[in-house]
């Protein structure tokens, strides 16, 4: 099922923005890790815990959502599939895994900020866990990026199969 | 940019998809599922080195959390 052009831009420039905001997040996420471990105050920890916690449910999950559904309309919309080409296949399967892991570990964000916003205290162990998750699904979103721009060449043996059927359709 | 351009650019984009009919795996798919391979291997590493435990409850491993994460704010003030 091909979409009709104009549906394709609009659903193209909402997959961009909330990529594009799905980065900007966890950028902001990262500022607060570096602050929280960059400080020795302890009262700027705690509120770096509870406002990674509210940044991450409130932002960072909602957009990796959309991200994902809009992507999943731009592959079914277009020619491009979801199984057909390398670049879209390993697109979807980074932001599942990065979808994943952000559930994973915002299940910690939490049970840390709780214990920072009712007990006064904070975990700064924690928050070296954080640079590490945090870290990596950027680096993960810019591979996603880099996917998306360059659109390296290269079928999977589904796409091909499909091109074979659809040639022979044609001839 | 104008519009022939941005045309052109979008006639590339789709062309790619019908003129792609080589049956080899592209050397850059190569690299990446080895890229892959070696980090899935380099976090199960982690993982078993950690005891295997994530999540929430690596931080109440011990009977008392708040009391371990009080005596981590301590050693902050003493710094």
């Amino acid at each position: 099922m091909n979409m009709a052009p104009r549906i394709r831009k609009f659903a193209l420039t909402a997959h961009v923005t909330f990529s594009v905001g799905w980065l900007g997040t966890v950028i902001g996420f990262l500022v607060l890790v570096v602050t929280a471990l960059s400080t020795q105050d302890t009262q700027t920890v705690r509120v770096a815990w509870i406002a990674m916690e509210l940044i991450g449910w409130f932002a960072i999950v909602p957009l990796a959502f959309a991200s994902l559904l809009t992507g999943l309309v731009m592959s079914l919309g277009t020619k491009w599939g979801l199984f057909r080409h390398y670049w879209v296949f390993f697109k979807l399967s980074l932001t599942v895994i990065a979808t994943s892991v952000l559930l994973l570990n915002m299940q910690t964000v939490s049970y840390l900020a709780g214990i920072a916003a009712e007990t006064e205290s904070v975990d700064i162990a924690g928050m070296w866990g954080e640079l590490l998750h945090a870290g990596g699904g950027l680096l993960i979103l810019l591979v996603i990026t880099i996917l998306s721009i360059y659109k390296p060449r290269g079928m999977t043996w589904y796409g091909l199969r499909k091109q074979h059927q659809r040639q022979s359709k044609i001839s | 940019m104008s519009n022939k351009e941005s045309g052109r650019e979008k006639d590339e984009d789709l062309g790619k998809i019908e003129s792609e009919s080589t049956t080899n795996t592209p050397r850059w798919v190569k690299m990446f599922g080895i890229i892959a391979i070696v980090l899935v291997l380099l976090v199960v590493l982690i993982m078993i080195i950690s005891g295997g435990e994530h999540g929430p409850g690596r931080h109440i491993k011990s009977d008392d959390a708040v009391g371990q994460t009080l005596l981590l704010k301590e050693g902050i003030q003493q710094l």
